[in-house]
């Protein structure tokens, strides 16, 4: 159960830094 | 939900927060001004995951050192394992940085030969970069198939993971694109020295200190209720300023370096000569082998911490006292404390447990009583038929019972110690008899 914890919260992160991500590239780009 | 809940769920949402900001700091830095020209869309995505990698990997020196406020409101365990699974996100986010620039033809791959003559150093550095790092992660996440003995390992781990910062540093410099002002420079080189110091520091430095301060074992004795008291003397120093109430972790049959500690309340008053004792419960692997501890064994303590204790409210009318079983031993504390102090003031000890055998330290507490105005009532959940005292559970009813009548703001301070249900019950019980949530202090041991 606790480890679920750790899990839920690093899937949780990768998804936030990769719209993050996603996001810079968009606007550095001048795509966005 | 109690307070002591809502407060490690804010903690824990604080904790989150600051990771996803350290996180994300360097792509914010680099949209900052002076920016460089924009590129393709795909190269400054490989480039945002490069350095939010980068970063992970940095912050991961911070979730290992031993900060007690980041562990306290998740566990020590689950910070770990958080350790571990975020390690394998930045590893894969690192990978897919080149990847990115290699599918899409922006560097050929013919960049990773190191050994080439036209190899430029900042490819050369990244490489090296990325082996150092698959090597930490394959040694981390099969360490024992590879059987790579524990000590032998944290010194690698701290090695490989130092290297592999420092090279990716050194490439994020070569590229020289996103550092491209002194500013941004000076930042990343800080930023940098900042989590290797962060290692050296928790890794080096902090067992080192312990090492020239260690501790004897004079004697153990057994307690009632499976427990054992561990007298400890300072070997050579002075000791440690302690706080009656507060908690050290001890490290034993093992080396500072290993970080194999465990967290105990003191159960004695500070000493003049620096002498320790604590009261521990037989729970777990370590603990039921305190009996086995022999007098001049060698043992580390680092502490103190912890802001449980009376020397924190020192205004206050009279302090209560509020324990189930073994969390007696940091009331115990602060009592012996109070004593040597010759404190006249009227104190009330409220001491739960489920038979008679299981109030450790009672006889102490009888004769703190002669020293003190304390005024103790026993709670037992099995009582033997000629028990005078009290049954069943600290309770609301027991509560308004026992607490004086007298209980404004800030006159009496209540200090709650015990099993994780009884605490929760006593919380709940003096929130709806109205005691301040200010007048109430809680210590929970299961942070571990």
């Amino acid at each position: 159960m606790r480890n679920r914890i750790a899990i839920g919260l690093t899937i949780l992160i990768g998804f936030i830094v990769v719209l993050a991500a996603l996001l810079f590239a968009a606007l550095q780009s001048g795509l966005w | 939900m109690s307070m002591q809940r809502t407060k490690q769920i804010i903690q824990g949402i604080f904790w989150i927060l600051v990771y996803l900001l350290l996180t994300l700091l360097p792509v914010v830095v680099m949209f900052l001004p002076p920016r460089p020209p924009g590129r393709e869309f795909v190269r400054e995505f490989s480039v945002a995951l490069g350095f939010v990698g980068m970063a992970m990997m940095a912050i991961q020196f911070a979730l290992t050192a031993r900060f007690r406020a980041i562990k306290a409101p998740y566990g020590a365990d689950v910070v770990y394992f958080f350790h571990r699974q975020v390690s394998i996100l930045a590893f894969l986010l690192i990978l897919i940085h080149p990847i990115l620039l290699f599918v899409t033809s922006i560097h050929p791959v013919s960049i990773l030969n190191m050994f080439a003559p036209d190899t430029p150093w900042r490819a050369r550095f990244a490489v090296t970069a990325t082996l150092a790092m698959a090597a930490l992660m394959v040694m981390a996440l099969w360490r024992k198939p590879l059987k790579i003995e524990y000590t032998r390992w944290r010194i690698w781990h701290g090695i490989l993971a130092s290297a592999a910062v420092a090279f990716a540093m050194l490439h994020i410099l070569g590229v020289n694109w996103y550092v491209n002002t002194p500013w941004k420079q000076v930042l990343w080189g800080l930023y940098s020295i900042f989590w290797v110091g962060l290692l050296f520091y928790t890794r080096v430095f902090k067992p080192f200190m312990l090492l020239r301060k260690p501790y004897e074992v004079l004697k153990v004795e057994a307690e009632r209720g499976n427990s054992w008291s561990l007298y400890l003397k300072p070997i050579r120093h002075a000791g440690m300023q302690f706080q009656p109430g507060q908690f050290a972790w001890i490290t034993a049959w093992d080396s500072p370096f290993k970080d194999s500690e465990h967290p105990f309340s003191f159960s004695a008053a500070p000493a003049s000569d620096g002498s320790l004792r604590f009261t521990i419960k037989e729970l777990g692997d370590f603990t039921r082998r305190i009996k086995e501890m022999q007098p001049g064994q060698r043992v580390y303590v680092d502490g103190p911490f912890g802001a449980f204790s009376i020397d924190r409210h020192p205004h206050a009318f009279g302090y209560v006292f509020i324990a189930g079983g073994v969390g007696i031993t940091p009331m115990v504390s602060m009592l012996h404390s109070l004593a040597q102090h010759g404190d006249t003031r009227p104190h009330l000890l409220i001491y739960g447990g489920k038979d008679l055998q299981s109030l450790t330290l009672r006889e102490e507490i009888e004769q703190l009583k002669a020293r003190l105005n304390l005024r103790v009532v026993e709670v037992l959940e099995k009582a033997p038929a000629d028990w005078q005292g009290e049954t069943g559970f600290i309770n609301r009813a027991l509560l308004e019972r026992a607490l004086p009548a007298e209980r404004g703001k800030n006159r009496m301070e209540i200090f709650i110690c015990g099993p994780k249900p009884m605490m929760d019950a006593v919380e709940a019980a003096l929130a709806a008899m109205g005691v301040f949530a200010g007048d109430f202090h809680s210590e929970r041991f299961d942070l571990v």
